[in-house]
């Protein structure tokens, strides 16, 4: 590959794609690169694709079916689980079966949630890297209102929360759905973002049924009709070509030039290895995502037995700001908040961004060892037993991964036409939205 | 009060508790779903409906509508803080229209305030907010419970309506106090109210004996079932706005803001009787309205919700809601214009086959009129019959 | 509420008064609720400007927290806070403070920071100066000057947006703001953005990577927010701290001559010089509102003073929600003064050591400001900490001698030793136990850079966010350690906004952004109150 793009697009994940294919259909020039060592995988439920992104790809065209997640299914360490749903009406429903009060203001919450998000300014200041000029920021500060909003969007989660539920459960639901993509505590400031956002219809994630061609696939194929160039050597090197361009050197001594590099999701830059990645929506992200796939044998179900639902262990709402801490002080926690779903192929998916991205022992941090790995690996299994008695006798396979944001230096550093988009709910949106407006903004 | 906007996306609406009884009277069985409960749009046929309501009595299931049982020390401060309805002023018994405005003096919702006795007030909203209560509530002795579902509620509307209730063994003592009585066993309880600025009738009674009732009155009345199509038309010729089709209520997603005055309500939010939440606010946006809601009676018989209004050839703003007026023979509709737009005369463009303009006149409803003789009160009358 | 409507007291009321209660006293143009500074400063303004200004104080004494004490036999401490930083030199400048006998011990004191490697820095007062200073690396050494020559311009380009502003009157207040800010350099205002959303954490991590720079920094940026270093936001604290000066210099700390207490002094004589009418011991029970507008005030004792104007320098819970209460707020302020939640405070102790220092490093040392840098790694710990209700075992100190800075306050082979530790955790009602492990915590991080120190201990006195509270007559969370800045300007947007009532100013804690002794929220109200009283006379 040789030339020159406007994009390199860094990873070929759902978001990458998307935002890479809106791009070569608005005209774009564009390269994607490809991590070297994919596994062939079942996929994971995947952020919504939000109508103008559907239109933008016309993906009515191809043949793709998405099945939204049935429900969110919370599972505390005492009572039944709490469980939400894609409907304001069924969760108020629910809410009321399980007598609680806060089944009268569920409606007005994600109303108040979706106003909130609505606030162009607010949001693309946060998420969308839309420098506010003095005059901006003027206005917000001029504004009553409008600071009213920024400090609620941009305040700790566990103050909204309480200023609208009583129920302690309900609480601990919703901040594990908001809180558990980012990793971060429900008393962090910055962490009502998260909620806020995790309300949105694009938030809900959707699943590829058992058959059918993936999301993934489907976007990629959209990619190679839109004239997108795919790569999948290593990088060997970045550096600035002139004011406005970055030449990329591969392993194969092909070399390109590009605009800009573009992260669509921080999972994607730090696998590339670029701390620049290490963003989590408002800071500096101080812990790992650690994921594992289990194949199990037949007859294990979660509690409730719905497999299409996406379900989060915590034993408390305090549980999460605890686990943050941990995370962020550089040790494991014992309580540790974990996610999971089953694939379509029945495998069982877990993940938890509440694991540190180093640890601190000592006086020293160091990084990830192989029996932190197994530590981390039995820690997700015992949590997962607790919720399903008998799930370790079920275990014929897994797999564990951790992406842990870079200790050393990386290729991209000091490049300041390198873009990386913030974890969202809404990542393919999102990533379109941001590469959208990169494109506006060189025009 | 009003029925607002039907629900966007309807899942599965609940059935009222009125919902076995004007099922079994429903013979169009047309339904739809209002704040997630099933409402009927036409029993039989809108043009009866509506006839029956303007010459006997029409009884509208109003099951749908948010209600609250206020009761605390501080009640009627709390809804005098809430509402511009005057709650403090109310005797046992009255009943008070108002609006619910936010912070800024924007219209987030109608309301209606009824003192049934000195700590107790039922409060009816067009749509729930219980959020919006719960904060109202703080700090002050007061306890908002949501009653919606707990109770049936029947409206009875039209020039037979004293006659409907007297067949049902209801005394009314009174055409404006509310009161209660015993109706075969059931408490029940009557109350004079407000479609819009049409009056009626409200009785309440508990769910449980929504079906006896029914069946008592529908024995012994005259009245006939009337659905929301029907309550439509009754609804824009007494000019009352439907909150999320004639304007967004403040604080929801995407809505534009309006004030009392740029809705034609400014009669219900008096800048000078007692405090209520906004009025500050609202003081210095007085007399400054960006935009207008005005009654429309169109020369033409299609209706033509979102088409535009035209004013010397330019657009000044759209159509929010219309409906086809028997008694005009017109179609009558609200339009949401800018402020600046002045006189009785409009024209709207009318797409499709028959493309062109139709001319459009203001017209005076109850609403406006009110509106008129208080904006006269106030010394600043408007443009109206200018 | 009794918000009923009263005739209006005759001219001769005032005299009245003074001899009985239950009276309407009329003829005043001003009531300012609260003797602190803030109250002071706006009475001062209001009274200069030929208003008859009567300023009610709750306690017996003028001042509020800030106040002289007897902390051990023979010395006098000072209550509230030990060094000046933010003082706004618009007021100094306009109420004349030095003729009325304000003066600085020091004018800009160094900075010697401890940390808990053992190493020493030291800063000059001038912090533009800072980076001249040897350190052992020279890249340090020019990443330092680099980033305080950033940082303390971007400083003094957000000035104004530290200012509080946000009064409804205050329009133009606003163009000039945007004005101000619109001029920035396209680098500044990309800049802006991560400065805006950034935590301190970040930033510093990126500049200074693990050196004692780094911990140094976020000691000071951390020092008495409620705002953890890693959060977003954190990094403003620090620009909010080097917008402020002290005698006329960015950034720098100064000790008046006999302490906070002088600057009340300077404040009241300036109160007095402007003909305001100061009474102590004056509690007000309810805040009078007729129809929009504010129409005076009720006293505790029955009598009520009637004025067009009242600006309220106390905290907002007892402005708003006791004396005017819940129902007659709008409901959006008063959600945003029941949605706080403190959780960090500081704690101010004063120790009286025994024996003189002995060697001349220490000496000098005694004439400086200290502060105690615990490492990153144990400061996000202590925030962690003091946010579950814990005391940290590693505080940020910030200590000086008041004893050497100022000569008059010099002791016969005595020091008297004044410190401020953060990150505490926040308690309403703090009980014995929990005092006992605050002051453990304090010496322990104190013997962190003075071993041997707390065996010269005589006396020490300890004094929480509560204590002052209760001195002031205030809600203690007024007093609590302040959120991350983009909430401060919320709430500060809030409380001055009056609630829309007509007459009525507020410039309590919660009008001011960031912590220390400002009177810029006074000197606000003041000037929003005058100009709306021209107007009305106009």
């Amino acid at each position: 590959m040789n030339g020159s793009f406007d994009f390199l697009v860094i990873g070929d994940d759902e978001a990458s794609l998307a935002a890479a294919g809106a791009a070569a259909k608005a005209g774009a020039r564009i390269a994607v690169h490809r991590p070297s060592e994919r596994k062939k995988r079942s996929p994971a439920a995947t952020s919504a694709v939000p109508n103008f992104v559907w239109r933008r790809l016309d993906l009515q065209d191809y043949d793709l079916t998405l099945e939204p997640v049935s429900a969110r299914v919370t599972l505390l360490k005492e009572g039944g689980p709490v469980t939400s749903y894609a409907s304001a009406r069924e969760t108020a429903d629910a809410l009321e079966a399980a007598e609680s009060e806060d089944h009268f203001v569920w409606r007005d919450f994600l109303e108040d949630m979706a106003a909130l998000c609505e606030e162009e300014y607010l949001t693309n200041a946060l998420y969308c890297g839309e420098a506010p000029g003095g005059r901006q920021f003027a206005a917000l500060l001029a504004d009553p209102q409008l600071l009213d909003k920024a400090a609620r969007l941009f305040g700790p989660c566990a103050d909204l929360l309480d200023d609208y539920f009583t129920d302690p459960r309900l609480k601990a639901h919703v901040a594990a759905h908001a809180l558990s993509l980012a990793g971060s505590g429900p008393r962090e400031a910055g962490s009502a973002s998260a909620l806020a956002e995790y309300i949105e219809a694009d938030a809900w994630r959707v699943r590829t049924p058992k058959e059918g061609p993936s999301l993934r696939a489907v976007l990629e194929r959209v990619c190679q009709d839109a004239g997108v160039e795919f790569t999948a050597e290593k990088i060997t090197g970045v550096e600035p070509a002139s004011g406005k361009q970055l030449t990329v050197t591969f392993a194969n001594d092909a070399r390109i030039k590009v605009k800009h590099v573009f992260f669509a999701t921080p999972d994607a830059a730090a696998a590339a290895g670029t701390g620049g990645g290490a963003m989590n929506g408002l800071g500096y992200a101080r812990h790992a995502l650690f994921s594992m796939r289990f194949r199990l044998a037949d007859g294990i179900e979660p509690p409730g037995g719905d497999v299409k639902a996406l379900y989060e262990i915590i034993d408390s709402a305090e549980d999460l700001q605890k686990a943050r801490d941990a995370a962020v002080e550089g040790r494991l926690y014992e309580q540790l908040p974990v996610e999971f779903e089953f694939a379509p192929n029945g495998e069982l998916i877990a993940r938890s961004s509440y694991m540190p991205a180093a640890f601190y022992e000592d006086g020293e941090w160091r990084g990830w060892t192989g029996q932190d790995r197994q530590a981390a690996a039995a820690l997700i299994r015992e949590r997962l037993s607790s919720r399903m008695p008998g799930f370790a006798s079920h275990i014929r396979r897994f797999e564990a991964e951790v992406a842990a944001p870079p200790a050393g230096p990386s290729p991209f550093a000091g490049c300041d036409r390198v873009i990386v988009q913030s974890r969202r709910h809404d990542a393919i949106g999102a990533a379109v939205k941001l590469i959208d407006r990169v494109m506006t903004g060189d025009e | 009060m009003i029925f607002p906007a039907e629900d966007f996306f309807a899942d599965a609406p609940r059935p009222t508790p009125l919902y076995a009884a004007v099922a079994s009277a429903s013979e169009a069985n047309l339904w739809t779903s209002v704040n997630g409960w099933t409402t009927a749009r036409i029993y039989s046929s809108v043009s009866g409906e509506y006839e029956t309501a303007k010459s006997a009595a029409a009884l509208a299931d109003l099951g749908a509508l948010a209600r609250y049982a206020v009761r605390g020390r501080e009640a009627a401060a709390f809804l005098g803080r809430l509402t511009t309805a005057p709650a403090v002023s109310l005797q046992v018994g009255e009943s008070a229209r108002g609006l619910m405005l936010d912070d800024q003096g924007h219209v987030i919702d109608l309301a209606e305030v009824s003192r049934l006795s000195e700590d107790l007030f039922l409060l009816t909203l067009p749509t729930p907010h219980a959020r919006h209560i719960a904060l109202g509530a703080r700090g002050l002795d007061v306890a908002a419970e949501d009653i919606s579902g707990q109770v049936a509620a029947l409206g009875v509307f039209g020039p037979q309506t004293a006659g409907v209730l007297a067949a049902a063994g209801l005394k009314s003592a009174s055409e404006t106090l509310a009161a209660s009585g015993i109706l075969r066993g059931v408490e029940t309880a009557a109350r004079p109210i407000q479609f819009g600025a049409m009056p009626g009738v409200e009785l309440i009674f508990p769910k449980e004996e929504a079906l006896t009732i029914w069946e008592r009155i529908m024995r012994r009345g005259a009245g006939a079932p009337i659905g929301l199509d029907a309550l439509e038309i009754l609804r824009l010729e007494a000019g009352g706005p439907r909150p999320g089709l004639d304007f967004t209520p403040a604080g929801k997603p995407g809505a534009s803001p309006r004030t009392p005055e740029e809705l034609g309500l400014a009669h219900l939010a008096p800048l000078d009787r007692g405090w209520f939440n906004g009025r500050r606010a609202l003081r210095a946006l007085a007399g400054k309205p960006r935009r207008r809601l005005i009654s429309l009676s169109i020369d033409d018989e299609q209706s033509m919700a979102g088409a535009a209004v035209l004013q010397d050839g330019k657009p000044v703003g759209r159509i929010t809601s219309c409906a086809w007026s028997p008694a005009r023979k017109r179609i009558i509709a609200f339009a949401d214009i800018d402020a600046a737009s002045h006189g009785n005369n409009y024209e709207i463009s009318v797409a499709g086959p028959a493309e062109g303009r139709v001319p459009a006149k203001l017209f005076e409803t109850a609403e406006s009129a009110l509106a008129r003789v208080f904006a006269g009160v106030q010394g600043n009358s408007t443009d109206f019959r200018r | 509420m009794s918000n009923q409507k009263n005739p209006i007291g005759d001219k001769d009321g005032r005299e009245k008064s003074k001899t009985s209660a239950h009276l309407i006293e009329g003829g005043i143009d001003a009531i300012v609720i609260g003797a602190g500074a803030e109250g002071l400063a706006a009475a001062a303004y209001l009274g200069k400007a030929g208003l008859h200004t009567v300023l009610v104080g709750a306690g017996p004494e003028i001042g509020g927290r800030i106040a002289a004490r007897e902390i051990a036999s023979g010395v006098d401490g000072v209550d509230g806070e030990h060094l000046v930083t933010v003082l706004d030199p618009e007021v100094i400048a306009e109420l004349d403070l030095y003729r009325h006998g304000l003066e600085f011990a020091a004018r800009r004191l160094d900075t010697t920071y401890f940390f808990e490697s053992g190493n020493v820095l030291r800063f000059d007062g001038d912090l533009a100066q800072a980076a001249l200073l040897s350190l052992d690396n020279d890249d340090d050494c020019e990443a330092l000057e680099a980033f305080m020559g950033e940082v303390l311009e971007m400083s003094a380009f957000l000035r104004p947006a530290f200012r509080p502003f946000a009064f409804p009157a205050a329009g133009d207040q606003q163009r000039k703001l945007e004005k101000a800010l619109s001029g920035a350099a396209p680098e500044m205002a990309a800049r802006l953005r991560q400065y805006l959303l950034s935590s301190a954490d970040e930033i510093l991590r990126n500049r200074f990577g693990d050196g004692p720079l780094r911990a140094l920094l976020l000691a000071e940026t951390a020092f008495r927010s409620a705002a953890a270093p890693g959060e977003p936001f954190s990094f403003l604290s620090l620009l909010r701290r080097y917008a402020g000066e002290a005698a006329g210099l960015q950034g720098a700390a100064a000790y008046p001559k006999g302490g906070a207490v002088s600057v009340i002094a300077a404040l009241r004589r300036a109160a007095q010089a402007a003909k305001v009418d100061v009474r102590a011991a004056t509690p007000v029970k309810s805040i009078l509102i007729e129809g929009d507008k504010v129409g005076g005030v009720t006293l505790a004792d029955g009598g009520q003073l009637r004025a067009p104007i009242v600006v309220a320098a106390i905290d907002a819970d007892q402005a708003y929600l006791k004396m005017i209460g819940a129902g007659l707020l709008d409901i959006g302020l008063q959600r945003a003064l029941t949605a706080r939640k403190p959780e960090i405070s500081s704690a101010r102790m004063q120790i009286v050591l025994k024996g003189v220092a002995q060697d001349d490093a220490t000496r000098r040392n005694m004439m400086r400001r200290l502060v105690y840098a615990p490492s990153p790694e144990a400061l996000t710990k202590a925030f962690i900490e003091a946010r579950a209700g814990r005391v940290p075992e590693r505080l940020i100190v910030e200590a000086v001698f008041p004893t050497a800075l100022d000569e008059g306050a010099a002791l016969d082979k005595r020091q008297l030793i004044s410190v401020m530790a953060h990150p505490l955790p926040f308690d309403a009602e703090p009980d014995a136990a929990r005092r006992e492990a605050i002051r453990t915590a304090i010496l322990d991080s104190i013997e962190m850079f003075a071993a041997g120190f707390s065996g010269r201990i005589e006396a020490d006195d300890l004094r929480l966010a509560a204590d002052e509270a209760a001195a002031a007559k205030a809600n203690p969370a007024a007093y609590a350690a302040k959120p991350d800045v983009l909430r401060q300007w919320a709430l500060s947007s809030a409380v001055t906004g009056s609630g829309g009532i007509g007459g009525f100013y507020f410039c309590g804690p919660e009008a001011q952004i960031g912590a220390g002794l400002s009177c810029a929220s006074g000197r606000a109200a003041a000037r929003a109150a005058l100009r709306a009283y021209r107007k009305g006379a106009a």
